[in-house]
């Protein structure tokens, strides 16, 4: 049995893709909750790291 | 004259040949906009500065072809050779390499383990026409590759057995989704059933779609820039905390149980120093180097670049982790003398023999004659002839029968090596190599000896 395994891995990626989202929405979610119940400063470089923005380093 | 490297017939942007012993790779027209767009938007200039990939220069610009002259890999090794964790980085290292190229405008179109080196132990990518433009929405179309690749063989080595490494050597395109979810059925864990259960039901429920429709409905599929990276973010979490099972193996705590007394390995370690400093070979290959402790004691005598064999594969991970803490010019790999990774791939001719990808200076073999002459059957000569074809210095050990070591390989076996004595191992070895030098280890019954290839010897 030969699969052409393109097509189904495109369609996995909608669905893990808004899994990853969502986890990643959740994250900076978390922590921008904790800054405010704690007063703690946000670690910005933690939000960035989980935000999704693609950044020159 | 020009050759043809084999491994490189796939992709139509170009391909690598070889000029006068010279590595060269042409750019093809139909590559050289994403080519000159890499240059130009400085994804190659932040991707060498990170050591990411492996640098070049063009020697030749015409209007149809470029030609560049890529930097030289001292050693190519193979997937099916590197332990668990050089699989882990080689992984990482193509997710950020695609990252990095997304935030240029491009991503990697392929996502294959053939194209990561490592040098000084350093993941690094090597196929310089990997890349491809970026289009917004468009999903990662080397997800399906990555995850054959890496994925699969890592969640297998990690949650089936560390050996299942060599489903790479069977599998040269990557282990197949519905095989690695067939393996991992039992296990439910969130990120195997995305990435290998659930991909695998997707693949066969369109395994058709794609090619019926000739394409035009992949083009369809959109994913936004922030769950496209958001994928890639999460597949390095989950690879940076995948482990292995805690699990022992016979090799790996070898110089905690082994036989010498501190007096001999002292012994041995002093002999080794003394014949590499008459040798003073630039690179050696440790034959069953286990966690590299002799290897390292070379690179204090002078040797620039180890590559480092054992079978165990638990013992190329220690090395492995060893050498990359320290920086060290040891190449890890895992190889089975009595069946080394073969020819492979089509005509047999794109993933080439140990022995075909270079050659070392010096070949050392400690402790490793009695594995193959009574563990394996194999005759002193037929050692002999193996080594002497890759290597014209030879550092080999002498273990006899008496010694405690080969007592356990005796111990549950008839005794059929009535020619298994220092005497036959001299003879067997000498119609290839002239014994130098002989230095009998201290407190042991072991012999080192120093040999150098026959000069009448053809390889």
């Amino acid at each position: 049995m030969y699969l052409d395994p393109n097509f189904g891995s495109m369609i996995i990626q909608l669905i893990i893709g808004v899994i990853a989202a969502a986890g990643a929405y959740l994250m900076i979610a978390r922590q921008q909750v904790m800054a405010v119940l704690f007063k703690k400063k946000l670690n910005q470089d933690k939000i960035a790291k989980n935000s999704c923005e693609v950044k020159h380093d | 004259m020009i050759k043809k490297e084999y491994s490189s017939y796939r992709d139509p942007s170009g391909f690598v040949y070889r000029e006068d012993g010279v590595i060269l790779r042409q750019v093809n027209k139909i590559y050289l906009d994403k080519f000159e767009h890499m240059h130009s938007s400085g994804l190659y200039e932040k991707l060498v500065a990170d050591d990411m990939i492996v640098k070049h220069v063009k020697v030749k610009e015409e209007a149809d072809y470029t030609i560049i002259k890529p930097d030289r890999v001292p050693f190519i090794s193979y997937p099916y050779e590197w332990s668990f964790s050089q699989l882990k980085d080689a992984a990482i290292t193509t997710l950020n390499l695609h990252k990095q190229a997304m935030s240029f405008g491009m991503l990697m179109k392929d996502a294959s383990a053939f194209n990561i080196q490592f040098i000084n132990n350093k993941p690094i990518l090597i196929d310089t026409l990997s890349f491809d433009f970026y289009n917004e929405g468009e999903p990662w179309v080397a997800y399906g590759q990555f995850c054959s690749h890496f994925l699969a063989p890592l969640f297998l080595m990690a949650e089936v057995d560390i050996r299942m490494s060599q489903m790479l050597r069977m599998n040269i395109d990557g282990v197949p989704i519905d095989l690695a979810s067939k393996l991992l059925r039992k296990n439910r864990k969130f990120a195997i059933k995305q990435h290998i259960h659930w991909h695998a039901k997707s693949v066969t429920k369109h395994a058709t779609a794609g090619k019926t429709a000739k394409g035009e409905p992949i083009k369809s599929i959109k994913i936004s820039k922030f769950n496209h990276i958001a994928t890639i973010n999460s597949l390095i979490k989950i690879i940076s905390k995948l482990k292995l099972k805690q699990v022992s193996t016979e090799w790996m705590d070898y110089y905690q149980n082994t036989n010498y007394t501190d007096k001999a390995f002292g012994n041995k370690s002093y002999i080794v120093t003394e014949y590499m400093k008459k040798v003073k070979p630039e690179i050696i290959w440790d034959l069953g180097a286990n966690n590299g402790t002799f290897s390292r004691l070379a690179l204090e005598t002078g040797v620039k670049s180890v590559i480092a064999f054992d079978i165990d594969p638990l013992a190329v991970e220690s090395n492995y982790l060893i050498a990359k803490k320290h920086s060290e010019s040891i190449l890890p790999l895992l190889l089975d003398l009595t069946n080394p990774s073969p020819a492979l791939g089509f005509n047999n001719t794109e993933r080439l023999p140990i022995g075909d990808r270079s050659k070392p200076d010096c070949i050392l073999a400690l402790a490793l004659i009695h594995h193959l002459c009574i563990s394996k059957n194999i005759p002193f000569d037929m050692v002999a002839e193996s080594f002497a074809s890759q290597s014209d210095k030879l550092i080999i050990e002498f273990i006899p029968k008496e010694d405690s070591q080969v007592e356990v390989l005796l111990a549950t076996r008839d005794d059929i090596f009535d020619h298994y004595n220092q005497d036959e191992f001299e003879k067997a070895f000498s119609r290839y190599y002239d014994i130098l030098e002989a230095g009998k280890i201290d407190d042991s019954d072991r012999t080192l000896f120093l040999m150098k290839r026959r000069a009448n010897i053809e390889t």
